[in-house]
């Protein structure tokens, strides 16, 4: 269980999706951590990867990059990035740095999956 | 008592912070070290009874402004220093971060909304400290930078 300083980084596979959850606080300490396991998510090239942010409470600018350089990674191999479920202070961080107008932000990681899943047939 | 005196010191003077009632603490350049003083901030900034979006944005500027600190001012270079110094009140939360490097111009620095730069992975710090806290100032060629976050 992540307290509000620790964080976990979880994997699942949903048919041609890697769901990348992350639990806790994407904090300064964590984030070449969370870099490494990103860039291992992007390198199995998922046909859709989504970063499901539905339990974290807290994520820094490294973070943010992070995830633009996942979405990068997964551009240039043509495939589906998503976010989902950013809470209301992290939603607000991504919209103050105009990322939500890059990255697409969905309300769950099911959802994502469904409606990108659509798109790739 | 002791809040009140800080309140009298940070309402009152030109935004000094070498004066008694600011706590001063130096950490190494590491990514870890550079956490500690944030919690013993956010402890105090919890016991004044800062709201969750207040604590929220505290915690980001300071995270925000080690960051830059550790990595663009001391190079990551865990022989430098990072001092921080930090008051805080019923009324705002002050906090100084210096580090042993450089400097830089922040004017200089560019927007990382703009268009062509939404796709750098770095560059939101200082955009990021603007936008959450009330006073954000660079001083000594850009080796330290001062943050004040009022209470609302």
């Amino acid at each position: 269980m992540s307290t509000a300083d620790e964080l976990d980084i979880l994997t699942e596979r949903r048919g041609p999706a890697l769901i990348v959850s992350l639990v806790g606080s994407a904090s300064m300490e964590h984030c070449e951590e969370l870099n490494e396991r990103l860039l291992d998510a992007c390198l199995q090239k998922p046909d859709i990867l989504v970063i499901d942010l539905s339990r974290l409470v807290f994520m820094c600018s490294l973070g943010l990059g992070g995830l633009v350089a996942a979405y990068l990674r997964v551009q240039k191999y043509r495939g589906k990035f998503a976010i989902a479920a950013p809470d209301a202070a992290i939603k607000e961080m991504l919209e103050l740095t105009r990322l939500h107008t890059l990255l697409p932000i969905f309300t769950s990681a099911s959802d994502a999956v469904a409606h990108l899943n659509r798109t790739t047939e | 008592m002791r809040a009140a005196n800080r309140s009298d010191l940070l309402m009152d003077q030109p935004l000094p912070h070498n004066e008694p009632g600011f706590r001063e603490v130096r950490v190494s350049s590491t990514y870890r070290d550079a956490k500690l003083p944030e919690k013993d901030i956010l402890k105090e900034v919890e016991q004044y009874g800062y709201d969750e979006d207040a604590t929220f944005a505290i915690k980001l500027a300071l995270e925000e402004a080690m960051t830059n600190a550790v990595k663009h001012g001391n190079r990551n270079d865990p022989s430098k220093c990072v001092i921080v110094r930090y008051a805080v009140d019923d009324h705002r939360v002050v906090i100084c971060i210096r580090d042993q490097g450089t400097g830089f111009t922040p004017e200089a620095v560019p927007d990382p909304t703009e268009p062509d730069r939404l796709m750098l992975p770095s560059g939101r710090g200082i955009m990021l400290m603007k936008a959450y806290m009330d006073e954000v100032e660079y001083r000594h060629d850009g080796t330290e930078v001062y943050l004040v976050k009022r209470r609302k």
